[in-house]
């Protein structure tokens, strides 16, 4: 049977390009480069399949900025049908930015959400549980494999030392891990038709975010150090500091 | 009897010639009706005519494999000659009064060329005979012997009964016999056929006679079954090969197709509709003669890839689906036309091309077997979105970052930082003369930007005003259009072109061959005009201007060089001379590997390849660098990033890290200065 | 204050209860199986979940557990299936969550804590009224105590997610995307042999073993699944130890999201000494023993 599948796409600063502000050391990411979250194709290869395999529409929901816009136009060419993007996201708040994405589910018919289980900038790995508890339904995290059948969802959960295999009905939040699955490369002429796509924004509500306060935001260390030793036994005791401190 | 004869000899003639052109009419109206693919050509006429002058007439490029090419030569000049003959025996055989050619010393030097090459044909015959049932050449085993032998007895069963005839004519056997073609040319002028007379007892009597019927019959039955047999067989190519070589895209290897993607609806090439008509004819032009299998690094190292078998199995399908395709109708043409990909072309060996264009560069016949590789790999990857995983990372990173492999853009330009150089991405001063195009691998690997540091001390030495883009280079989308992704390329080349015209550049010099290539040929494709120069040019230019004091050094002695060519600037670019006058300015210490130059074995890093893993069978570089071993080469001369990083991967994992160095021609230079 | 402390791992459990020595009342609790290093980690009351664990069925039970110890603070263990239950507390009311932190104070009624950003990129100084902590594992040493703390067991209510059998992962493969510290070797290592002496710098540093292209695909040193570079894994682990490795493009983009770098090798112009924050010029051979010695002393 045909199923409605939510997915949720996070659009992030690209890591690679993230700098400190040279003198404060204050990281800035107003000017880097955006893209698509890896756990976010992933979340999208996993509904692409599931519609290809039992019929159903893909829905694609990113909050995000303006700026976000040609993202959503990926999530189209990878198989995506339709989709919005709501502004105003003010950074990491999973709880606000729950409050947000389930403000605009809640209008509407889907059967599943399916949404990446960390993202790679906050690492939070917080939002999928949040959204399954705001709005009442199963959550089943971690998903190796999704089979579905009338009301009922089957997933192969990935945790550190097992693999469980975990059963509800729908409705779910289901999460997806970098091993789900290959996301594909699109195709050229879904690439272009969802270049004509129309891209829907609207402001995200509520518009105001409590919670925490921001002392500051900066980069552990520059660059790569480079301190070389040409005698060897001059180093060893900043080598084992450096490591004794990673390994803590 | 003589009535008799001619007509048989006539209707014979009639129903030979009509399946002959018959199979013929089929197979180039397949070409002309199914191919959607469109092509440009513009080569002049001259250059058109010197090309088939070259490589028909003269079998130019037979040659490169020596042994073979005078084989061939030899049976085909043999042939060419016998053709006057065999015209005049039919329309003597025909109307007995008939002369086609007017006697006199033309005709009997003509007659001469034959009685000569008859027999030279015949030991041609035996040669090729041997090459492949006795030294069992390896390129012929395998393919199609039973084609090959039948052949072979159709031409030396001609060539013995032209000989039997004619001695037989000498004892006067032919009186009054139709095909008696040779009376009146001057027994001096068919010395072997005399030579042969003189052999035998002269016969005589009716039992010459009825011999000389049956000789004459044998003698016209074989011809005329070989007139049917060549288009159905491989020997279709006596007919395709000298048109394919006539509309071939010259001898420098063809830029890829460009894809109008607001207009196109297929991309690559699926099935037989997605190729051109001149595929069709680079198809029905192969002979299997195998020398593009032996030449490909794929195959040299273990890869199941062989170019001869792509090219065999696409005609294969064109021949089983062609003629039905085009008496249907378009709906039913879709179920006709079966994917050519997965069975008989394997994805497998469509990505193991390094696109070297080794085998284009030895095919007599002038195919372009690269071409139709990227033209299917299009097919996956536009069509599909199907590639190696490495290769769609690579695809990512390009997008995100302009470079194959993640690197911050921004940080593109550091290698120079030091160097008190033009970056324009920060000085915006677009007073240069020339701009120095980077390229990927020199401005993010270490090993490379070693060399981007000689190209900048030669540049600075000749005191030439330049500049680099910094962080406003991208790749120019080379690895993205050779394996397929013409859609990513474009976008590339699009935003590079706007880049360069921004900052007015007219005259570029890069390292790289392959973003060389791609500026020289497919930006210029694009519409971007400028004079695009490759270091190793530049570089010859300067010392041979006396711009540049080189000296040697004294370890140079010691020394063993050898150059070691990259495909992009040799074979595609037919850059072969400057780098070894360069060496050769320096030291007289040079030795030349195996395989070199045209024939150049590849690092294994072209088409995408240096960013795939390389799994089946022993690596390309690997067997490069035996190459050099065998040769006690103490250094390795390279002119490619893509070469020295293949190169110098392999030098260290053999293990020959102590015995041999790897140095490009930019470094080899800048320690030399004077 | 009053905690709740929880993880499926009891390790890192017991090391948020370390952690919370000070001025905290802690209760903690874990898996049944996991108990063992909780049991001794000084905690004032523990308890063990029994039955199939799901992210559903823990939320119910930790919420009903933290009414009933009328608990201020909760602190949870991030991993999968801690992270979906804190996600859970989180979404259905109540708490106000903060994750992956590496470090947290509190004065004032407020927390400050510290946490990663950016694939490790920048460290987020905060200040919030947190109430839910996802604690990144290694926050502290499990410091251990004499005394072993009473347990009671729990039966995990009813989930709507059920849990139908499970498989174990095959130990064999080595993750080395997922590992924080990485051994990685290269063709200067020379010889198989040496792995041993690379096996005792692992096990001193705690990290999983990995090795260029040539020692997996060449060689066969190591297995193909320990392959760092282009054509392998992209590893980001906290530090990288690079032995024998000459660090060619390739082989620095697979491990260039490494937050520390250490290179030994005796080649000086080896491009891994661009790519590192300590370099050590020398043979591997002399080296790495004196480091396993300053390591285990």
């Amino acid at each position: 049977m045909p199923y409605n599948i939510i997915v949720l796409i996070k659009v992030i600063p690209d890591l690679e390009q993230i700098k400190p502000n040279p003198t404060t050391g204050e990281i800035v990411t107003d000017r880097t480069p955006l893209r698509l979250e890896t756990l976010s194709e992933n979340a999208i290869e996993a509904a692409v399949q599931l519609k290809e395999k039992y019929g159903g529409k893909v829905f694609g929901l990113i909050f995000g900025k303006p700026e976000s816009a040609p993202m959503l136009k990926k999530a189209f060419a990878m198989g995506v049908d339709d989709g919005i993007v709501i502004t105003g996201y003010k950074g990491n708040n999973p709880v606000y930015t729950a409050e947000v994405l389930c403000g605009k589910i809640k209008g509407m018919q889907y059967d599943l959400i399916i949404a990446g289980n960390q993202s790679a900038d906050t690492y939070t790995g917080l939002l999928p549980g949040i959204i399954s508890g705001k709005l009442g339904i199963n959550l089943l995290g971690n998903a190796l494999t999704i089979a579905l059948e009338e009301r009922k969802i089957r997933v192969k959960s990935t945790l550190e030392k097992k693999i469980q295999n975990l059963n509800a009905t729908l409705p779910a939040v289901v999460s997806v891990t970098q091993e789900t699955n290959q996301p594909r490369l699109p195709p050229v002429m879904q690439i272009m038709a969802a270049g004509r796509k129309q891209i829907v924004t609207e402001a995200a509500q509520p518009q105001t975010m409590t919670g925490t306060l921001q002392i500051s935001n900066k980069a552990p260390r520059s660059e790569r150090k480079r301190q070389l030793y040409e005698k060897p036994e001059e180093g060893i005791a900043a080598v084992v500091r450096a490591i004794k401190e990673e390994i803590r | 009897m003589i009535y008799l004869s001619s007509v048989l000899l006539l209707i014979g003639l009639l129903v030979a010639v009509a399946s002959f052109l018959y199979t013929l009419y089929s197979l180039f109206w397949n070409a002309v009706k199914i191919p959607e693919k469109k092509i440009r050509m513009k080569i002049s006429l001259p250059r058109r005519i010197y090309i088939l002058i070259r490589n028909v007439a003269l079998q130019g490029k037979l040659f490169k494999d020596l042994s073979g090419g005078i084989m061939h030569a030899l049976m085909f000049w043999g042939f060419v000659a016998f053709a006057g003959y065999s015209a005049t025996f039919f329309a003597r055989g025909i109307d007995p009064s008939y002369e086609l050619i007017s006697p006199g010393l033309f005709k009997d030097v003509i007659f001469l060329t034959v009685d000569i090459f008859a027999i030279v044909v015949i030991v041609d015959v035996i040669y090729a005979v041997s090459r492949r049932w006795i030294l069992k050449i390896p390129r012929y085993q395998g393919y199609n012997g039973f084609e090959a032998a039948f052949i072979l007895l159709l031409v030396s069963v001609l060539m013995v009964t032209y000989y039997a005839l004619g001695v037989l004519r000498m004892d006067g056997a032919s009186a009054g016999i139709p095909g008696a073609i040779m009376e009146g040319i001057p027994p001096a002028f068919t010395p072997v056929t005399g030579f042969f007379a003189s052999l035998f007892p002269a016969a005589s009597g009716s039992g010459a006679v009825d011999l000389y019927w049956v000789l004459y019959s044998i003698h016209a039955i074989d011809f005329l079954t070989f007139l049917v047999y060549i288009p159905t067989s491989k020997h279709l190519h006596l007919v395709a090969a000298p048109l394919n070589v006539l509309l071939s895209k010259d001898t420098k290897p063809a830029q890829l197709t460009p894809i109008d993607f607001e207009n196109q609806k297929r991309f690559g090439a699926s099935d037989i509709r997605d190729f051109s008509w001149k595929d069709y004819l680079d198809f029905y032009s192969c002979t299997e003669c195998g020398r593009c299998t032996y030449n490909c690094p794929a195959f040299l190292t273990g890869k199941t890839l062989s170019p001869r078998d792509i090219i065999w199995d696409l005609r294969e399908v064109v021949i089983a689906q062609g003629s039905k395709a085009r008496h249907s109708g378009i709906e039913e043409r879709d179920k006709i036309l079966t994917p050519v990909i997965g069975d008989p072309i394997s994805e497998e060996d469509l990505w193991s091309c390094t696109t070297c264009m080794a085998c284009v560069e030895q095919c007599p016949v002038m195919i372009d077997h690269v071409e139709k590789i990227v033209d299917m790999r299009r097919s996956l990857v536009l069509n599909q979105g199907k590639a190696p995983k490495e290769t769609i990372e690579t695809y990512t990173n390009m997008e995100n970052y302009g470079s194959p492999w993640v690197n911050d853009p921004s940080t593109r330009g550091d290698w120079a930082k030091d160097l008190g150089i033009n970056i324009l991405s920060e000085t915006q001063n677009d007073d240069f003369d020339i701009l120095y195009w980077v390229g990927c691998v020199a401005s993010y690997d270490r090993r490379n930007q070693d060399i981007a540091k000689s190209i900048v001390s030669i540049l600075k030495k000749a005191n030439v005003k330049f500049a680099i883009l910094g962080s406003e280079e991208k790749c120019t989308g080379d690895p993205a259009k050779r394996t397929g992704n013409e859609y990513l390329a474009q976008n590339l080349a699009t935003a590079n072109i706007e880049t360069l015209n921004r900052h007015k550049v007219h005259r570029v010099i890069t390292g790289c061959p392959h973003c060389f290539n791609s500026l020289k040929n497919d930006y210029k494709a694009m519409g971007l005009e400028m004079e695009v120069i490759h270091h190793t040019e530049f570089i010859n230019q300067l010392v041979s201007l006396g711009k540049l004091d080189l000296k040697s050094l004294e370890s140079d002695d010691k020394e063993k060089f050898t150059y070691h060519d990259s495909c992009y600037l040799g074979r595609y670019n037919k850059i072969y001379e400057e780098p070894r006058t360069i060496i050769k300015a320096v030291t007289d210490n040079y030795e030349e590997m195996e395989m070199n130059k045209s024939k150049a074995l590849c690092c294994g890093a072209g088409g995408g390849r240096l960013w795939m893993n390389e799994t089946v069978g022993t690596k390309i570089s690997h067997k490069r660098m035996e190459m050099a071993d065998k040769i006690n080469a103490t250094t390795v001369v390279t002119a490619c990033p893509y070469c020295m990083v293949m190169l110098d991967d392999a030098r260290r994992v053999m293990g020959k890290e102590e015995k041999m160095h790897i140095t490009d021609i930019a470094e080899f230079v800048a320690s030399r200065l004077n | 204050m009053k905690t709740l402390i929880f993880s499926d791992d009891g390790e890192i459990a017991a090391q948020i209860s370390s952690y919370l020595k000070e001025g905290f009342e802690n209760t903690i609790v874990t898996l049944k199986g996991e108990e063992g290093k909780c049991r001794r980690s000084g905690a004032r009351s523990m308890f063990i979940f029994t039955g199939q664990p799901t992210a559903s069925g823990l939320s119910l039970a930790l919420k009903k557990l933290k009414d009933q110890n009328s608990a201020d603070l909760v602190f949870i263990g991030s991993t999968a299936i801690g992270r979906d239950t804190a996600g859970l507390l989180a979404g259905s009311g109540g708490f106000k969550p903060l994750s992956e932190v590496t470090s947290v104070q509190f004065s004032n009624g407020k927390a400050t804590t510290t946490r990663y950003l950016y694939g490790g990129k920048s460290v987020l100084t905060e200040e919030s009224d947190s109430n839910l902590f996802v604690v990144a594992p290694g926050i502290s040493e499990a410091s251990l105590t004499e005394n072993e703390t009473e347990i009671t067991e729990i039966s995990l209510d009813q989930s709507p997610v059920t849990v139908e059998g499970e498989d174990q992962k095959s130990t064999g493969g080595a993750d080395i995307e997922k590992a924080k510290v990485i051994v990685s070797i290269g063709r200067g290592l020379g010889k198989p042999d040496g792995l041993k002496l690379v096996e005792q710098l692992a096990s001193a540093v705690k990290g999983e073993i990995a090795g260029s292209r040539p020692v997996c695909l060449d060689y066969h040193w190591l297995s193909e699944d320990r392959q760092v570079g282009l054509s392998g894994k992209k590893v980001r682990p906290r530090l990288y130890i690079a032995l024998g490795i000459s660090g060619q493009i390739q082989h620095i983009a697979g491990m260039r999201g490494s937050r520390t770098v250490v290179a030994i090798n005796k080649d000086k112009s080896a491009p891994i000494f661009e790519e590192c924050d300590y370099g050590l010029i020398g043979d591997l051979y002399t080296i790495v023993p004196k480091l396993v010695t300053a390591l285990t002393s």
